[in-house]
């Protein structure tokens, strides 16, 4: 029975296939174009996308909208969009926000370009940017704190230590992702905060999950699992709120909730209830048998070759558990990239409606039906790897970032800005927020070309020059102690095929002794350095062009520093004020000492003894028999 | 009446007339100070969690505190500065009100909050007094800020004291600064009873009495007046206001028909303290005292292994955890070590270029991202090149905030291959990667050699290098939290893991870090543990002892003793681990231990800086921390001192023709002006004399080494005499003998002032040094006779720095003799930054010279004019 | 005549050789200077030559360098070194700047030798003054000691003061009042602390000021040089509000010193002290620790009357050790003024521990921060220890100097007690 079933599906399904597979929205695919949202105002719809990487990597991308219009939500009436969230951003006058939760590192070398083009991420930890309409800078900072504090409550991440601190105004590097020209846009604050050391958990998770419709109980939210999700070797989870509108009538309110992992398939394989990685039974072990001294006990490791196989209950270590019933039954919940070269098995209820071109198949499923999804092994077993994956586009720019020197005092930061592509330049605006005790000192700001690949630096005369014409722009305000962190934003340009190293030196304050956490010697965060390729250098960034959104930019993250500081003696503070008040009242007992005091001779001056003393204690004892010899 | 003496020079006998005169309770409490610490040397008991003042601590309960707080004490540093700070003013305070008053005051309920206050209370009280003769303002504002400044300290600092506690304290602070003490403390009679009852005064030395209480005060610091009987006026002063004021005006009364008595009495005293501080024996005691000095400096050093003064080890940074974990390092693993061993092997004798493209190939297919460096040193006409190769293992879950490193050279210290040592590196590199728990990078550094590439490697990840000779590093992770190096070039099975742990200038890694190998590899796996090539080790003073010098010889060489050596001056602690012997342990064996450390290393959360980085091991499992050892050290530095001192105050004292001081005790003991021109010139022209050696011998090539040293130590030989000739003869007026006791003086000085510093950063190099510099001290008097001094220049010659080097050239016979002591130097200067070079040519070199000179020195015939 | 031909030689000779010493540092070691100007002994917060030119990076790209937490230094340093060429491409004339600063402080301290104040006052004459050194001697221990040498190689802006304040001390020696206050206010403009010595330069001005148009009223006169300060100070701080456009500049480097808001260390006893001090009390002790380095003034001017002189080189001392950011060029400039004593010199009771104890700090002191913050294997202790005892053994010196300066003066009335021992009471 369910054969026909499911070539009824197909049936159904296949003249859906051509204006749908327009709507896919696929994390490769440019970020959100505006007329990706025109399509149905108040609905909700999901989809995952799978596409295995090199090293036995599994790239999975989840994306949950929902969209509600403007006047549902000024009254209050909430269908798919979740109310908690809706009261905070209202209460907030919130115009859009951009939150961010984030674990581990891309590895561009061999994952290739950021899915959605890095719109979707955030630096390590957590990153929080957001709108805010208020008529001054005070009261868009009064908003701010409600907000952080609101949503610290409600994702259980402690994003109130976002204070004046952390927070920076950030002029280049972000742009509204919805339309707001209803409002005054100088009205609008950007406010943007990072916690570098908040460590992304579970408990973060499941408030993310209760957001959506189907509460991670059906569609592809239920293939969700903590233990997955945090044992990835990147994770990212992002909440989008933005305002859309279609034309000059009913705007909307969107909200777009993702989750992008990347899976070690050997590490997800592992059982839940058997995690640790003991070496495999020499049998299973593959060994490269054309060594001469291969035998039963000696193998050389063919590794690559393992791990090209998996299955979806494998890797997310539970079934997919149908299709959400409230989600837009015409957009396929799940898409597999893979060469159309390779076989994939699935088993359950579902359409698949495959896209030669693209390399991708999507499967339509029934709500109440389990789905697994099988990806065999190669035919050949040692298969050139990039022959069984959608070879990776190249990132527009790799990033680096690093500290240089040593010791407490003071440090550098390095900054390897390389730049792959053969033809064209790369501009990109570079912004740091950087915490007050980095005293950091621009002067020595240098920008080398590096001619490539080569770590050799470059004679010094030249550098003044590079640096004149490779630093399109600095915007930078200073740090204030205590008050407000430093923000760095640059536009640089980076010429093909060749790398920019960007360099400064900063000094390491020593802090109060209340000031430091109670692990004072591991260090502090340095936030992630953030790096926004401009489509083309000729454009002004900080100008707000009205097409700016119809052109896609590319963003990335670099890795957080940890900065040691000096610390200071914690168990000291009584012995050091006393010891420095003894010192300062030996001077000053000193010196007034001297001043007050006449000379005389060694051997002038009074004398008492104790026979003196004894005298006048007599005479003293004398006189008061006296007294009482009258009194008698 | 005899004449006073004079106040031109300084004398010793100020300091020890002083030391003499504290009062009791001063005595006391220093005594008390001095026996926490002692104290807080053993283990057992904890002194410091029993006395120490924490303030979440402070209950009624535990209100003990605030008087013990201030004898407990985190280090000999501490406690130095803590005695030197308080003696004086507590000395004076009792002085002023007399012991029973002092130990009622500061043992009462008020405890700690009266402590520091009264202190300076004194000093409130004594401006007032005399402030008659200070007319500033009506509110004499000095005055009062400072007990107002400690009185809020002490509030400010005991948050959960009670109230009561402060408000006693204020109170007691303005009666104290008005000087009426007398209120709070207890009534003089009834201290005056006591007194008579127990007769304290004849019982107690140095007891200070209600009676004697001093009001007069001394100089800032002591001066030597023995205790001045108080100026009347000025005492009564303050009291005016009291209803005693007529009391104390008979009392002056009194004091005037008995006015000759207490003189005659009060010369007594005074010659007695003269006839002391003038007795000519005084000044022949330094020599002696510097002589115990080292002595005694010598023999703390041998009672060292002994168990009360060794600690037995322990972990203290709670992070680690080791041995804690399981270990999965084994099965099939072992096929694949079989493996790549196979690869390595078929590897030895390629070029170094070669072994890299091997082995990065190995390493990316394991799936680790590589990359490399080359470097290039030059020394001694030596070019010192290679390739680095290294790998990093992103942990899984992490950002690149922090990492460790695992060191395997390809060749080890002795030249040897690191056949397992290498394959051992890429199988466990293999087995980290299925891991997920990893917080830490980890990075793999395969060097050429173990000296130069490790240095490189170290030196460009924290961009200290120099880039003509050093590449930078194209890939970098975080900060590095530790480093293991693996020197494992024995085919054999082994029995015991060999720890290396000296870096270069005598730094040394935390001490949790051997402790936790030595606790996995012993506890854990039943591998046994050697430190110092000490390869049977029965737990006996004398293997301890011999443990305790071989590492202190070590550390005084300075020298990098393997890969993890370089790892040190970047605040990385790091040891070598090297199996020996012949056992049943194979290579899996030692990758447990090493899973076991990294796991331990990974479980880090702050960097290592709990436990010790100064310490002396004498077994696996027993070391003596720096308060124990470091006296030693100090006591020979200050040996220098205290001879420097003594010439001082030698060369300000007169001489008779013949030279000698006589013994009478009228002489006047008027000082002479000093003449400090010449000696001053002597001393920095040898100073600056010594940059010659340095540079030469850092940078002449290999061939012109062992030929310019002979040349140079004939020169240096010579120097001396030349000097000496310059000094009696060449110069119109000869030198005197206060010269050369000036000369002697100030090159002691600098040289104790060397040392000292010097023991702080290499223990073990300056007590060397400074043993080897002792008999300066004592043999460069100006000799009488010819012989006399043909004798000591003789002895001086046997110590010099330059028959050191060559005895050492001699010794090391298999490093190439002489000329390969001295390429090692040059390299080990150029490469891993030893100065070890320039403390034997800069410090101990130019004092040689001196003291050369002075030996030579014949006094000149010159009256010295007085002043 | 001839013998001014003779000094005048002298005098080109010595300046020329101290100019050739710091040039040829900086041209044969070009590391050095840079790791002078990172050392904490020498260049403070507020002192410090990478921060001017930080807040010169920022001035010249129109960042207010005030509105940041790097730049502590007088505005009027801005324009001043913006004129010379970037340090980055031309470091010459920078350097030779500082060497021409050191010279002039060199050619007052002259000037006040000379004078022979130091050994006669208009109240006070030493039966001891023949015994003194000659300018050049006095001179040549200023340029070359090795304190003034770091300090002008690590170009720390405090030679700018140290120049200010001996030109001040020189103007009121040789009669100029006037001269004298424009110096002071200058010299308290650029780091506040040395308005405390408006009382004793007063003092010395009243008594040395030229007799033929001489202001006998203490009152008037004081009230004049007071007026003149103040008029001075409120020119330069007009122009700086000018030239920055806003009043921030007070808070940024004025109250910085105030307030000690940068904790970097340093060799004061400020630093830990606030560091480790609870929050609650830290104004407190604040205004308390200024009380107490304001409070020696008005004792020293009293006691001491008779030789300001005196009293101004004591306070210099206890400026260097009690400033918020003391560094070795305030004991330089302690240590310039104190061989003008050298009369008293032998009256000191403890001139070998004091040397002893500055020397062992000098050594001790670099050792203790290499091991608390590069090695690790010390802590902050260390290095608080040191400069603890570096302050005792100032404070010492200073005791010592005071003493033998009192003691001469009372030889005068009790000739009869030279060479002999005495006490205090």
């Amino acid at each position: 029975m369910r054969q026909p079933l499911s070539t009824l599906f197909l049936f159904f399904f296949s003249f859906l296939s051509l204006p749908l597979s327009l709507s896919l929205t696929t994390p490769d695919s440019d970020s959100q174009a505006p007329q990706d949202y025109i399509h149905a105002e108040t609905d909700y719809q999901e989809q995952l996308h799978l596409r295995p990487l090199p090293r036995a990597a599994l790239l999975a991308s989840f994306s949950f909208r929902s969209n509600t219009t403007f006047s549902e939500f000024t009254s209050r009436n909430f269908r798919l969009f979740p109310r908690s969230l809706g009261q905070i951003l209202s209460y907030a006058n919130t115009r859009e926000l951009h939150l961010r939760f984030n674990l581990g590192r891309w590895d561009a070398e061999s994952w290739g370009s950021r899915p959605w083009n890095g719109a979707r991420e955030g630096g390590t930890g957590v990153e929080l940017w957001a709108w805010l309409v208020a008529d001054s800078e005070a009261e868009a900072e009064r908003k701010w704190v409600v907000l952080t504090n609101a949503l610290s409550g409600l994702f259980c991440a402690s994003l109130n230590f976002i204070d004046s601190t952390r927070t920076t105004r950030p002029v280049m590097s972000f742009r509204p992702e919805g339309n707001h020209n209803d409002v005054d846009p100088g009205k609008m604050h950007l406010l943007h905060g990072v916690l570098p050391h908040e460590v992304v958990c579970t408990e973060n998770l499941t408030p993310f999950l209760k957001l959506l419709p189907c509460k991670g109980k059906a569609g592809i939210a239920s293939l969700l699992d903590g233990h997955k999700l945090f044992d990835a070797s990147w994770q990212s989870m992002a909440i989008d709120v933005r305002p859309i509108c279609v034309g000059e009538d009913e705007c909307v309110l969107q909200i777009e909730q993702t989750i992008d992992m990347v899976l070690d398939v050997d590490r997800a394989k592992r059982p839940r209830e058997n995690p640790i990685p003991r070496p495999l039974p020499s049998h299973f072990l593959p060994c490269d048998t054309s060594k001469p001294y291969h035998s039963h006990d000696t193998c050389f490791p063919l590794d690559h070759t393992r791990n090209r196989d998996w299955s979806l209950t494998q890797v997310f270590g539970r079934p997919l558990k149908g299709a959400c019933p409230l989600s837009n039954p015409s957009i396929p919940p799940i898409c597999l990239h893979v060469p159309s070269s390779r076989k994939v098995f699935f088993a359950g209820v579902a359409a698949e409606q495959e896209n030669e071109r693209e390399n991708i198949r999507c499967y339509h499923l029934s709500p109440e039906e389990e789905f697994n999804l099988v990806l065999p092994p190669p035919e050949l077993p040692d298969a050139d790897e990039l022959d069984l994956v959608v070879p990776p586009t190249p990132p527009p720019l790799y990033a680096e970032r690093s500290f240089t020197g040593y010791g407490q005092e003071r440090g550098g930061v390095q900054a390897l800005l390389h730049n792959p592509s053969k033809a064209e330049h790369v501009s990109f605006i570079y912004f740091e927020t950087l915490p007050w005790f980095m005293r950091i000192y621009l002067h020595t700001l240098t920008a080398r070309l590096i001619p490539n690949n080569s770590t050799t630096s470059p004679p010094k005369d030249i550098k003044v020059k590079e640096s004149v014409d490779l630093i399109k722009k600095i915007n930078y305000r200073p740090a204030l102690d205590r008050a407000r962190p430093s923000h760095l934003e640059l536009h640089l340009t980076v010429p093909p095929l060749s790398t920019v190293q960007l360099t400064y030196t900063f000094d390491k304050t020593i802090l109060r002794y209340t000031e430091y956490p109670p692990d004072a010697n591991r260090g502090f965060d340095v936030p992630a350095a953030i790096i926004t390729v401009l489509p083309d250098d000729s454009s002004d960034p900080s100008a707000p062009s009205p097409d700016s959104n119809l052109q896609p930019r590319y963003s990335l993250r670099t890795t957080t520093l940890l900065c040691s500081l000096p610390t200071p003696d914690f168990s000291m503070p009584y012995n050091v004020i006393i010891f420095t008040s003894t010192a300062i009242a030996l001077a000053f007992g000193g010196v007034f000492n001297i001043l007050v005091r006449r000379f005389v001779a060694a051997d002038e001056g009074p004398v008492v003894g104790i026979a003196a003393l004894k005298r006048r204690l007599m005479l003293r004892i004398g006189g008061l028999l006296k007294k009482l010899g009258v009194k008698a | 009446m005899p004449p006073a003496p004079t106040t031109l020079s300084f004398n010793t006998h100020r300091a020890r007339s002083y030391v003499v005169r504290l009062p009791l309770f001063t005595r006391a409490v220093l005594a008390t100070i001095i026996l926490f610490w002692i104290l807080g040397l053993q283990t057992w008991w904890d002194v410091r969690q029993w006395g120490a003042l924490i303030p979440s601590e402070i209950s009624f309960a535990t209100l003990y505190r605030m008087n013990t707080f201030p004898f407990i004490h985190l280090n000999i540093f501490h406690v130095i500065m803590n005695m030197l700070a308080l003696t004086p003013l507590l000395e004076r305070f009792e002085a002023e009100y007399g012991t029973l008053t002092t130990l009622a005051l500061f043992f009462g309920l008020m405890g700690a909050s009266i402590w520091v206050f009264l202190l300076l209370g004194m000093e409130a009280i004594r401006t007032y007094k005399t402030n008659p003769y200070f007319v500033l303002g009506t509110h004499n504002i000095p005055t009062w800020t400072t007990p107002i400044l400690v009185l809020f300290c002490v509030s400010a600092l005991v948050p959960s004291a009670s109230f009561l506690g402060h408000l006693s304290g204020l109170i007691v602070g303005y009666v104290c600064g008005f000087g009426y003490v007398k209120y709070l403390a207890p009534p003089e009679k009834i201290l005056r009873w006591i007194e008579g009852k127990l007769n304290l005064l004849g019982r107690l030395p140095h007891y200070v009495s209600v009676d004697q209480k001093t009001y007069g005060r001394f100089g800032v610091l002591p001066s030597t007046s023995s205790p001045v009987p108080p100026a009347v006026g000025l005492v009564q002063a303050p009291l005016e206001s009291t209803p005693r004021s007529k009391r104390d005006n008979e009392e002056v009364a009194g004091l005037e028909e008995t006015g000759a008595l207490e003189r005659r009495r009060h010369d007594g005293a005074t010659t007695g303290a003269l006839r002391l501080r003038r007795d000519p024996r005084i000044m022949k005691l330094p020599p002696y005292m510097s002589l115990l000095f080292v002595i005694v400096g010598v023999v703390w050093l041998l009672l060292l292994p002994f168990d009360q003064y060794s600690r037995r080890t322990y972990i203290s940074e709670n992070a680690l955890l080791p041995g804690q974990v399981h270990t999965y390092f084994s099965g099939s693993d072992q096929n694949v070590l079989r493996a790549y061993k196979h690869e390595v092997n078929a590897l030895v004798g390629k070029s170094n270029v070669q072994i890299n493209d091997k082995l990065e190939s190995i390493l990316k297919g394991i799936g680790l991202k590589t990359a490399r460096q080359n470097f290039t040193y030059h020394a001694a006409g030596h070019a010192i090149s290679g390739q680095n190769l290294y790998a990093i293992l992103q942990a899984p879950r992490g950002d690149a905030t922090e990492a460790i490193v695992l060191v395997a050279a390809w060749e080890n210290a002795k030249h040897e291959v690191n056949r397992n040592g290498i394959p051992l590196a890429l199988t466990l590199l293999r087995y980290f990667k299925r891991w997920s728990l990893w917080s830490k990078d980890i990075i793999l550094v395969i060097t050429p050699d173990s000296i130069a590439g490790p240095q490189a490697w170290v030196d460009a990840y924290h961009d200290a290098h120099n880039p003509s000779q050093v590449a930078g590093l194209p890939l970098k992770s975080g900060a590095l939290q530790g480093a293991i190096a693996i020197d494992y070039a024995q085919e054999t099975r082994y029995d015991s893991v060999h720890i290396v742990y000296d870096g270069v200038n005598g730094q040394l890694p935390n001490l949790d870090l051997i402790n936790s190998v030595v606790h996995i590899a012993r506890g854990q796996m039943g591998i046994g543990v050697a430190l110092q090539e000490m390869w049977r080790h029965t737990d006996s003073y004398q293997d301890r002892l011999s443990t305790m010098l071989r590492g202190m010889l070590k550390q005084g060489l300075g020298l990098a003793s393997g890969p993890h050596s370089s790892f040190m001056p970047y605040h990385v602690d790091a040891v070598t681990l090297q199996p020996f012997g012949s056992g049943w342990h194979d290579e899996m064996a030692m990758g447990r231990v090493i899973e076991g450390t990294f796991r331990s290393l990974n479980n880090l959360l702050e960097h290592l800086h709990q436990s010790f980085f100064f310490y002396l091991l004498m077994s696996r499992d027993r070391f003596v921390s720096i308060g124990t050892y470091l006296p030693s050290a100090m006591l020979v530095a200050a040996s220098f001192t205290i001879m420097a001192i003594a010439l001082w105050v030698k060369s300000g004292q007169p001489e008779k023709e013949d030279g000698k001081e006589s013994d009478d005790k009228d002489v006047s003991t008027a000082v002479v002006e000093r003449d400090l021109f010449l000696p001053l010139g002597v001393v920095i022209l040898c100073q600056s004399l010594s940059i010659i050696p340095l540079y030469l011998f850092n940078h002449a090539s290999e061939t012109f080494l062992t030929p310019s040293f002979l040349f140079f130590t004939l020169l240096s030989t010579l120097l001396p005499h030349a000097l000496s000739f310059y000094l009696t003869s060449a110069r119109n007026t000869p030198a005197t003998a206060q010269h050369y006791h000036l000369l002697k003086s100030f090159s002691l000085l600098l040289l104790g002032m060397f040392l000292s510093s010097l023991a702080t950063l290499n223990f073990s190099l300056s007590l060397i040094i400074g043993l080897l510099a002792s008999p300066l001290t004592f043999l460069c008097y100006p000799a009488k006779t010819a012989l006399g001094r043909a004798l000591s220049m003789g002895l001086l010659h046997v110590l010099s720095p330059t028959t050191a080097v060559l005895l050492v050239g001699l010794a090391a016979t298999q490093s190439g003799g002489l000329g390969g002591v001295l390429l090692e130097a040059a390299k080990a200067w150029h490469v891993s930054g030893t100065w070890t070079s320039l403390v034997v040519w800069c410090v101990w070199w130019p004092a040689w010279i001196v003291g050369g000179v002075v030996v030579l020195g014949r006094v000149g015939e010159r009256k010295v004019k007085t002043l | 005549m001839d013998g001014g031909k003779v000094t005048l030689g002298r005098a080109a000779g010595l300046y020329a050789g101290a100019a050739v010493l710091r040039l040829a540092i900086f041209s044969l070691l070009p590391a050095l200077p840079d790791l002078l100007t990172g050392r904490v002994e020498i260049s403070t917060p507020v002192t410090s030559f990478k921060r001017l030119q930080e807040g010169l990076f920022l001035y010249n790209h129109n960042v207010s360098p005030y509105d940041g937490g790097v730049y502590h230094q007088a505005p009027l340093f801005l324009p001043l070194f913006s004129l010379l060429p970037s340090y980055a491409t031309f470091p010459f004339l920078t350097n030779f700047l500082y060497v021409i600063v050191d010279l002039l402080s060199a050619n007052a301290l002259w000037k006040i030798a000379e004078s022979g104040e130091a050994g006669a006052s208009a109240h006070f004459t030493s039966p001891r003054r023949e015994k003194r050194w000659s300018g050049f001697v006095i001179a040549a221990t200023f340029l070359f000691n090795p304190f003034t040498v770091a300090t002008c190689i690590g170009r720390s802006t405090s030679v700018f003061t140290t120049c200010a304040i001996l030109h001040a001390v020189a103007k009121a020696v040789s009669g100029a009042p006037f001269g004298a206050m424009a110096a002071l206010a200058f010299a308290s403009y650029l780091s506040m602390y040395p308005l405390l010595l408006l009382p004793p330069i007063m003092l010395l001005a009243y008594d040395r000021q030229n007799p033929t148009r001489a202001i006998r009223s203490p009152l008037k006169f004081s009230l004049a040089c007071t007026t003149t300060v103040a008029l001075i100070s409120a020119a330069l701080l007009g122009m700086s509000y000018l030239l920055t456009g806003s009043w921030e500049f007070l808070a940024a480097t004025y109250g910085v010193q105030l307030t000690l808001s940068d904790l970097t260390p340093n060799v004061g006893l400020w630093w830990y002290f606030f560091i480790e001090m609870f929050d609650s009390f830290r104004s407190f002790f604040l205004a308390v620790f200024w009380l107490h380095l304001s409070c020696y003034v008005g004792g020293l001017c009293v006691r001491i009357r008779s030789q300001p002189l005196a009293v101004i080189t004591l306070l210099l001392g206890i400026f260097a050790i009690f400033k918020p950011y003391p560094s070795i060029s305030d004991t330089s400039l302690f240590l310039a003024l104190v061989p003008l004593y050298r009369h008293v010199l032998p009256l000191m009771r403890y001139s070998f521990v004091i040397a002893a104890v500055i020397l062992y700090c000098v050594l001790l002191g670099p050792a203790f921060y290499h091991l608390w913050i590069y090695a690790g294997s010390g802590n902050a202790n260390f290095f608080y220890a040191i400069t603890l005892v570096w302050g005792l053994g100032q404070s010492l010196l200073v005791c010592d100097l005071m003493f033998a300066v009192l003691r001469d003066e009372w030889e005068v009335e009790r000739p009869e007690m030279v060479g002999k021992e005495i006490r205090q009471i």
